[in-house]
């Protein structure tokens, strides 16, 4: 297993190098000279040229892309325009927030998910089952950004359970009871759409599992309906799950960005936002590289994951 | 015996069959959609007894047991008829009350070990998965038992094999983990689908005499369901012959292979190779495919590949004799061996 983590880790070397390359290839592609962007269109041509020294654009591409290397590898990201502060602190102060979300909806669509999937499975075409599909359909149409606006129409201005937004730290200093309020509308819209792919996922595989014939064995051991599904086919049902629960932690985290600016929530999203609508190139790069590294990572674990559920794959 | 400890011996005197099917009846699907695949199939087992059902694929044999067990697929469903496990009716019962009888009343070795073990468990787990849930063991008392249960199959170093996955056996291992799965209970009937089918040939003739020993030792029953007389010839004392759902002749081992009144089990007996043959003589197929359950084909389901068919083989569904006098029960309105039949059982080998 170690080996196998170690092995799987080497991988990941060249695609973070690779992302590096595209996110540097980012600020060049933008038309226009960088200098520009960066100062805006009234700064002075004395201050321009300023600029392309300090950044070293007038070098020749290749020693660009190695001062970036250097930086970054120094955790200079650059200093973000529209927060007037280095772009790796705007990102460190909102990588919490953010990750909090993420792993709050994560966790709701994963346990939510492989529990309405299961609980369907169990009675292929019944009431139930065809009760998941159509809440599966309506969650996978829906925009989370629409979705997120009903919520708080219904649930924070009508019903006035729950605040709307305006976290402004959550970090739980205004009490956990306070972060839990303000995360749960945000976390549910968020969540929607991993749930119903999630549920979806699971049942079908479920349904692809429960005609093996090891659990006629097990069944013909004695084995109950309940321990067959939980412990039988859920566990063989579980690879395809994971790798689907994988590939939405990724979709989490650019979905965060509209989810994040409807609630106002103080993460990266938001800031990505923010900077997208003024330019902040810096803060854009920023921002990709670091949801780029933490789609790797986490498509990373989530291997490991597979190979624990699947003892065959420890083999190769 | 380690075996013997802990289940009481089982008294031997109890009277007729540990395990009786009459009349059973299985279909698929419903309405104007409904396929039969077994009809009107009656066995029964006596105790410690190794019974013999033999037929081609798709003949309804798995089906049998299967519904036998209450295991029928999605879509399968018991038409008619009776399974009787010591005189009790198991039709009807509700997979809770069904549980108690599989794996300790009748247990089922399926065909394929590699599919019929689950391959995201260990070996021990599965095996103990039962004895700690529902046979009230514990945790290392099952373990004990798992070792000892690998030991009596055969498995060398049986307590190492129990933390291995499935696909790290080798194929006659794992279909000797499966047989110690089945007999884990002490079962009273021992339902044995095609048990050797993937295995190569020498592997095949050990793990059949492994499962003739293990009856003989713990006084089960066995039910040995295969395409193959001669996995038949070496280990039951009976024979049914299924062809299309129906029960065509039942018999003594020796006097089906002496003298066989089917023209069906005939035919099969001279499809059979034998080393002692010439080589230059090819073998006898069957001309031919078996009927598709879903149309029928009227009267003798047989009578388009049979050689000795007449009109009212076309026309009649000719019904199982009940086996009068010297001959045994067969389901043919010609009966064409009839006094070869006899003579062979006079002198009979």
């Amino acid at each position: 297993m170690l080996s196998f983590i170690f092995n799987r880790g080497l991988q990941i070397v060249p695609v973070i190098i690779g992302v590096t390359l595209a996110t540097f290839l980012l600020a060049q592609i933008i038309p226009g000279d960088p200098a520009d962007v960066l100062l805006g269109s009234m700064a002075s041509e004395e201050a321009r040229q300023q600029l392309r020294v300090a950044l070293g654009l007038n070098e020749p591409i290749y020693v660009q892309y190695a001062i970036y290397l250097k930086n970054l590898l120094q955790g200079d990201l650059g200093q973000s325009f529209t927060f007037a502060q280095p772009v790796t602190q705007v990102i460190v102060e909102r990588l919490f927030n953010t990750s909090l979300l993420a792993v709050a909806a994560i966790l709701l669509a994963s346990v939510a998910g492989v529990a309405a999937g299961t609980w369907a499975a169990l009675r292929p075409g019944s009431v139930r089952d065809q009760g998941l599909s159509v809440i599966v359909l309506f969650f996978n149409s829906m925009p989370s950004f629409w979705l997120g606006l009903v919520l708080i129409l219904i649930f924070g201005l009508h019903l006035r359970l729950l605040p709307i937004g305006g976290m402004q730290d959550a970090t739980g200093s205004s009490g956990i009871g306070s972060l839990v309020a303000h995360m749960a509308l945000p976390t549910i819209t968020l969540a929607a759409w991993s749930l119903a792919v999630i549920a979806r996922m699971t049942r079908s595989s479920i349904l692809d599992v429960i005609n093996s014939d090891y659990i006629r064995t097990a069944r013909s051991r004695g084995v109950s309906e309940v321990r067959i599904v939980l412990c039988h086919a859920l566990p063989n049902a579980m690879p395809s799950v994971i790798t689907v629960i994988g590939m939405q932690m990724g979709f989490l985290l650019s979905g965060a960005v509209l989810t994040e600016t409807v609630f106002s929530w103080p993460g990266i999203g938001l800031a990505m936002y923010q900077a997208i609508s003024t330019r902040d190139i810096p803060l854009i790069q920023g921002g990709i590289l670091v949801l780029a590294v933490a789609f790797v990572l986490i498509n990373f674990a989530v291997d490991i994951l597979y190979a624990y559920f699947n003892p065959k794959i420890k083999l190769g | 015996m380690i075996l013997a400890q802990s289940s009481p011996l089982r008294p031997i005197s109890a009277n007729g069959p540990v395990l009786e099917l009459k009349n059973l009846g299985v279909a698929y699907g419903r309405g104007a959609a409904s396929v039969q695949v077994v009809h009107d199939v009656s066995l029964a087992v006596e105790r410690g007894e190794a019974l013999g059902i033999v037929g081609e694929s798709g003949c309804g044999k798995s089906q049998t047991m299967l519904a036998a067990l209450g295991l029928l697929p999605r879509g399968g469903r018991i038409t008619s008829g009776q399974v009787l496990l010591e005189g009790q009716d198991l039709v009807g019962r509700s997979p809770r009350q069904m549980r108690p009888v599989r794996g300790r009343e009748i247990a089922l070795i399926s065909q394929d070990a590699l599919t019929s073990l689950n391959p995201a468990m260990t070996i021990g787990k599965q095996m103990a998965e039962p004895m700690i849930h529902y046979g009230g063991m514990s945790r290392s008392a099952a373990r004990q038992r798992c070792t000892e249960l690998l030991d009596l199959v055969g498995i060398p170093g049986a307590a190492a094999r129990l933390a291995s996955y499935p696909h790290e056996l080798s194929g006659g291992m794992r279909q000797r983990a499966l047989i110690a799965m089945a007999i884990s209970a002490n079962p009273k009937v021992l339902i044995a689908d095609e048990p050797t089918t993937a295995l190569d040939v020498t592997t095949q003739s050990q793990i059949l005499r492994l499962i003739d020993s293990l009856r003989k030792e713990l006084g089960m029953a066995l039910i040995l369901i295969t395409h193959d007389l001669g996995v038949v010839a070496g280990v039951a004392d009976r024979v049914a012959v299924l062809y299309a759902g129906r029960v065509v002749e039942t018999a003594e081992t020796e006097t089906l292979f002496a003298a066989p009144r089917h023209p069906y089990t005939k035919a099969l007996l001279d499809s059979i190779a034998r080393i002692e043959d010439d080589v230059a003589e090819r073998l006898n197929p069957i001309p031919g495919l078996p009927p598709d359950p879903r149309n029928p084909v009227s009267g003798c389901a047989f009578h388009p590949r049979c050689e000795y068919s007449r009109e009212i083989c076309r026309n009649a569904l000719p019904i199982l004799e009940d086996g009068t006098g010297a001959q045994h029960p067969v389901r043919c309105h010609v009966d064409p061996f009839v006094s070869s039949s006899l003579r062979a059982v006079g002198g009979a080998r």
